[in-house]
């Protein structure tokens, strides 16, 4: 066996940093050695031969697509079930097999004690480890994990009040406005964020959520995002995603769900698009879904950016507004859908 | 907020969500929590190794 990881408790102590919070009833798929290309990948931990199968048919083609020659991996399942951890870390284990994925390691952990599936050895999780990760990655700068995945999504609901307590004049200020006005507002408050990474007030709050409204303007935002800036984008649309009233979360719970994406954390984005009103159908919200549930490598979208931009600059006219009217252009439902379709891909 | 203008029925996709569509494979795209799948593209190796030498 030649694992990279230095212990089965290593590995352990260091999934909640890798994820960003710490699985339970999970199955985790990561790569060892050198070279990447595969990805860490979570998922509830399946129960039955259907959920196992159903599991598989999701996995096949990403890691058909992203395994290189030699790709190796551990299996780790997190539950006090190892019955279902045998089935499910051999089930996986032998269709990754199928892929030329080969498995070195198949570990289970109740959250107290790990054994290793292929080789019987067995050990004890210690504090001692758990706090070393801690402290190496609090030096890194990187933040700590949620304490479970629920808490990583209830992280992103705050005070939603304020903002929509001023949400009828700022919609009442931008009808007074333009939508091209509007946009290059919004584009200069994102450069202010970019230069000061100041929270937005309640009414710049408002207003930048009202423009999100106009899709050009979300698309020139979105346009904007890049992995160059993306600590900063992330930090804006998550502060407006845990303040938008319902009426307005759509565009900031998208835009984060982006962004968390094109930072390869698809935990996070997943939490991102939860805060999508489900009774709001919204097209950039089921893109970035499907670019999740396909596993999509985030490093596909800067060449389609670069793409994006010089034919934008040739004229596009999404990126020309049009003369007032502007109502239009906003995306306000003559009435309220009643049900989420399912997604137009 | 939805993405009808009211006159013109369902609006057509923006430039940009075309973009990221075209990169998307055809695929049902499940909301279910139980059909989630969290991938962690380029994970910091480095954790991944073990802290100890």
């Amino acid at each position: 066996m030649n694992l990279v990881v230095k212990s089965q408790d290593e590995l352990l102590a260091a999934l909640p940093h890798v994820l960003g919070f710490k699985p339970e009833e999970s199955i985790v798929v990561v790569p060892f050695g050198p070279g990447g290309g595969l990805p860490v990948v979570r998922a509830d931990l399946p129960t039955s031969a259907t959920e196992r199968d159903a599991l598989w048919a999701e996995l096949r083609g990403p890691f058909s697509r992203h395994a290189h020659p030699d790709a190796r991996i551990g299996i780790v399942c997190i539950t006090a079930d190892r019955h279902n951890t045998e089935l499910a870390s051999q089930h996986m284990s032998d269709h990754l097999e199928t892929v030329e994925v080969t498995t070195d390691l198949r570990l289970w952990s109740d959250g107290e004690h790990w054994r290793d599936l292929n080789t019987g050895a067995t050990g004890r999780q210690t504090q001692e480890t758990v706090d070393k990760l801690a402290v190496k990655t609090v030096l890194t700068g990187v933040a700590q994990p949620a304490a479970s995945r629920a808490s990583l999504a209830e992280s992103l609901v705050g005070d939603r009040q304020p903002i929509a307590d001023v949400l009828d004049t700022a919609r009442a200020a931008s009808m007074t406005s333009t939508p091209s006005a509007e946009r290059d507002w919004a584009l200069g408050r994102l450069e202010q964020f970019h230069t000061d990474g100041v929270r937005l007030c309640d009414l710049d709050g408002a207003r930048m959520l009202v423009a999100l409204e106009t899709i050009s303007t979300r698309d020139a935002l979105w346009q904007d995002m890049s992995t160059q800036n993306l600590a900063a984008h992330a930090a804006l649309w998550t502060d407006l995603t845990r303040r938008a009233p319902d009426e307005v979360r759509a565009a900031p719970a998208s835009m984060l769900g982006f962004a968390s994406w094109l930072g390869g954390n698809g935990a996070k984005a997943w939490c991102a698009l939860d805060q999508v009103p489900t009774d709001q159908p919204y097209t950039m919200a089921d893109l970035v879904a499907s670019a999740l549930q396909n596993a999509l490598h985030p490093r596909e979208w800067e060449p389609n950016q670069t793409r994006l931009r010089e034919v934008a600059n040739e004229l596009d006219e999404s990126f020309v507004p049009k003369p007032p009217s502007h109502h239009d252009q906003r995306d306000v439902p003559a009435s309220q859908p009643t049900d989420r379709p399912p997604p137009g891909l | 907020m939805s993405e009808y203008d009211g006159t013109t029925g369902p609006r057509q996709l923006s430039v940009t969500e075309r973009q990221l569509r075209r990169l998307v494979v055809a695929a049902a795209c499940a909301f279910h929590p139980r059909k989630r799948i969290d991938v962690i593209h380029e994970p910091d190796v480095v954790l991944l190794r073990g802290v100890s030498e």
